[in-house]
């Protein structure tokens, strides 16, 4: 229920629409306030992470606090950066469950982010898809969605998934998908 | 000998590690990840973090 708050929150913003907000208002909706680090994490690998850590005597809890993102110096464009991002912001909404708290539980993310074989999803895998489409839906407030598709009818090929990503800054890779006829179940199972 | 794998979950959630309650991350560009190569990323990461090797950022745009 507490992602409606965010996803509400930013129906009546223009893209692009700044990460600040939307960290401010996580913070705001959670508790949870958000640090952001970034490192040499090479994208090839891991374009970034979110790491909730409760030991308070590690010296990343103690420089950075309970909650931080971790994005590479280099290697992700405006673009990517903002929307990674907030997708990792979305994890402040995902369920206990959701949470990647155990050893097995890593073990199993990383054997399904890496697999080609269909395994059975996790709730840790279902908490990461989640989190892509309440980010994507952050960034493209529902009129705003509702405005394109009546644009792209109405101009078809002329107006470009580049365009598109340019206006939102966003991945253009992730620009169909705001089109599809399941984008709309999707965010019903996210704001459920 | 311990595997990427075991180190970065020790470390994350072992008694004497982050106590992590939630880890997540976003895959890299290329098709060929392995496990080992994401845990070598973690592991790599909490040390730069430990170390206070960081920049912290505050994007707002």
């Amino acid at each position: 229920m507490t992602y409606q708050k965010l996803f509400d929150h930013c129906q009546p913003l223009t893209p692009a629409i700044g990460r600040g907000v939307i960290r401010a208002k996580v913070a705001e909706l959670t508790g949870i306030k958000i640090r952001i680090a970034k490192t040499t994490m090479d994208v090839k690998v891991c374009r970034g992470m979110y790491l909730s850590a409760r030991n308070t005597n590690s010296r990343i809890v103690q420089q950075l606090g309970t909650n931080v993102v971790v994005l590479p110096r280099e290697g992700n464009n405006n673009c990517w950066e903002r929307f990674v991002e907030v997708k990792e912001y979305m994890h402040a909404f995902d369920s206990e469950d959701e949470a990647t708290d155990t050893g097995e539980e890593f073990d199993n993310l990383l054997k399904e982010f890496t697999s080609s074989e269909n395994m059975k999803r996790s709730e840790q895998m279902t908490g990461e898809i989640k989190a892509f489409w309440r980010a994507l839906a952050a960034l493209c407030p529902e009129p705003q969605r509702q405005a394109l598709i009546a644009e792209r009818d109405a101009r078809g090929p002329d107006l470009s998934d580049y365009a598109v990503a340019l206006r939102l800054k966003i991945p253009e890779l992730y620009v169909p998908g705001l089109f599809q006829p399941w984008y709309e179940e999707n965010l019903k199972e996210v704001l459920a | 000998m311990s595997t990427q794998t075991d180190i970065a979950k020790r470390r994350l959630f072992g008694d004497d590690g982050l106590h992590a309650s939630n880890f997540k991350l976003f895959p890299g560009t290329s098709r060929e990840k392995t496990p080992q190569q994401i845990a070598e990323q973690v592991n790599k990461i909490v040390t730069q973090l430990e170390e206070g090797d960081f920049e912290e950022v505050q994007s707002e745009d």
